[in-house]
């Protein structure tokens, strides 16, 4: 969450801010030196000139008169001034009078003040030629310089300082504060970031009425997928009902059927427990649907497949085994399994009369042939084969009753 | 009208003339030098030439400083006031080099000594000329 220091963005403007500035400052302190030196060379040589005119009078007399006393006189007057180094006082007529540092007087820097005869104003008696004091230059034109270095510089760090602060507390707070919200938020939640009070027209506002968008389809998206999901479950779910189920009845179909039986039988046998396989057609379904339709004799099946629900335990696997057929496993509960019991209950739930239509009501009735395990078989098929078989031979001998199978030939019927 | 007109000029001219009386700069009679140039007497009375151009010294004399001559010797040579032309000397004094030449009080004084003289040079009211001396230059 949090950025180290120097790659804040604060430190980053800053620093940029700082190399621009003392690459601007050396740049302009150059120029400005070059400057400072030649406004001083002007100063100077102003101040030279006013110097010179306050003795040129005595320089015109000296020189017209070659009188050295007066011009030694002047010429050391002029190099006590800190602003001169050398002065050279002639006169057309040879005289030199020369003090201070000696130089050039063809020198680029040597200021040459021509003197006129203070009696003829148009005849030229001689001239001054006078040395600026560089030193004196150099070290003014450096101290100006300076000056302005610091000055500039102090500008600069001022207005570094001023930008850090003002990216740290304009855009990196409110920056942190957002990203710290941000992470807060769980994706596809309600929650959205708050408009920051001062930034609700700036970039950062933008910034967050786009996020918060992104948060709001963000949340759509997710919602969506859920719903997919959920939507893909349910599918998936009664896909794999109707593939066990009958859809008439909503009871195991025969092949399910078969699957559940032979794994309860397992269980059975595991447990040491007694089954019974029931085989149940029903004795008067044909003559329903040919006379009442289809719709009738489907509406029959669902009402004598709620019947055997009803009257099972819920442990009890009731299946659709085909047409009017049905199938059943009982197994042993608690107590000992009392077939006889529970086939009479079935026949009395079948017998009841069911409502075909307003006006009519009919009774079914049907024909059970049973099977034991372990007594008659452990293997479901032949479970299945010889309960059918019970259930011909009470079809045969009557309808509207059960058979047990016999394994010694006797006959046993309710 | 044209002869009024001229008699009128003629009497204003001879009222002025002696007022107008041109300075001349004078030399003993004996004296080799003929004449000088401005700038010669420029040169020889402000001190930087004093020597004849037979190289004899020349002796300067100037009149009283308070005297009208003196006042109009220097303006019309050099253009400067009696008081300027003190200043400059006064400026040379501390040299010991430059003098200035030296003051008789009158015209009388300043004839006398250049008859005494062959090379004293002075100067006086052209009125004033008086035998003995020679003219050689006119200060205007």
């Amino acid at each position: 969450m949090s950025t180290r220091f120097w790659q804040s963005l604060p430190f980053q403007t800053g620093c940029s801010i700082a190399l621009g500035s003392i690459l601007l400052t050396l740049v302009l302190s150059i120029s400005v030196y070059n400057s400072t030196v030649e406004t001083v060379i002007d100063d100077s040589n102003h101040r030279i000139s006013q110097l010179i005119s306050t003795v040129e009078i005595s320089a015109a007399i000296a020189a017209y008169l070659e009188n050295n006393e007066l011009g030694l006189d002047i010429t050391r007057g002029l190099i006590r001034n800190d602003i001169v180094s050398g002065v050279i006082l002639h006169s057309e007529s040879g005289m030199r009078i020369i003090s201070g540092s000696p130089f050039h007087f063809k020198d680029n820097d040597v200021l040459l003040f021509p003197l006129v005869s203070p009696f003829m104003a148009d005849e030229k008696v001689g001239g001054l030629f006078v040395k600026p004091n560089q030193n004196n230059i150099d070290a003014q034109a450096k101290k100006t310089a300076e000056l302005h270095v610091v000055t500039l510089a102090v500008h600069s760090l001022m207005i570094t300082l001023f930008v850090i602060f003002l990216v740290n507390s304009r855009l990196t707070k409110p920056l942190m504060k957002l990203a710290g919200a941000l992470h807060k938020i769980e994706p596809g939640s309600d929650e959205r970031l708050q408009y920051p009070k001062q930034h609700m027209n700036d970039e950062i506002g933008l910034l967050v009425r786009d996020i918060n968008q992104l948060l709001g389809s963000a949340k759509n998206t997710l919602e969506g997928e859920r719903r997919l999901r959920e939507y893909v479950e349910t599918l998936e779910k009664q896909t794999r009902k109707e593939a066990e189920r009958d859809p008439l009845t909503n009871l195991l179909n025969r092949r399910s059927g078969e699957r559940a039986i032979a794994k309860a039988l397992k269980k059975s046998e595991a447990d040491n427990t007694r089954c019974a396989i029931l085989l149940i057609d029903l004795d008067r379904f044909k003559p329903i649907n040919d006379t009442y339709g289809h719709e009738a004799g489907d509406q029959t099946l669902i009402t004598i497949a709620d019947r055997l629900t009803n009257t099972l335990r819920k442990s009890d696997i009731v299946i659709r085994w085909g047409g009017d057929e049905f199938l059943i496993m009982v197994r042993q509960g608690h107590s000992d399994l009392k077939i006889n019991v529970v086939a009479e209950k079935i026949l009395q739930a079948l017998a009841a009369d069911i409502a075909i239509n307003d006006t009519v009501r009919e009774s079914i009735g049907a024909s059970i042939g049973i099977s034991l395990y372990p007594e008659h078989a452990t293997d479901s098929a032949l479970l299945f084969d010889l309960a059918d078989k019970a259930m011909y031979r009470i079809k045969r001998s009557g309808r509207n009753g059960y058979s047990i199978h016999e394994p010694a030939g006797m006959k046993s019927q309710a | 009208m044209n002869q009024l007109l001229r008699l009128i000029f003629i009497i204003i001219a001879l009222l002025a003339s002696p007022l107008q009386a041109g300075v001349v700069v004078i030399v003993n009679s004996e004296n080799a030098t003929s004449d000088f140039s401005q700038r010669q007497l420029v040169d020889l009375y402000m001190g930087r030439d004093l020597y004849f151009s037979n190289g004899e010294m020349a002796l300067r004399l100037d009149q009283s400083p308070t005297s009208k001559v003196r006042h109009d010797f220097y303006k019309n040579l050099v253009g400067k006031s009696v008081a300027q032309i003190n200043a400059y000397w006064a400026r040379l004094l501390f040299t010991g080099r430059a003098s200035p030449p030296q003051v008789i009080s009158d015209s009388e004084g300043v004839l006398k000594a250049i008859r005494n003289n062959a090379n004293a040079v002075g100067y006086i009211n052209e009125s004033e000329l008086a035998p003995g001396v020679k003219v050689v230059a006119r200060v205007d």
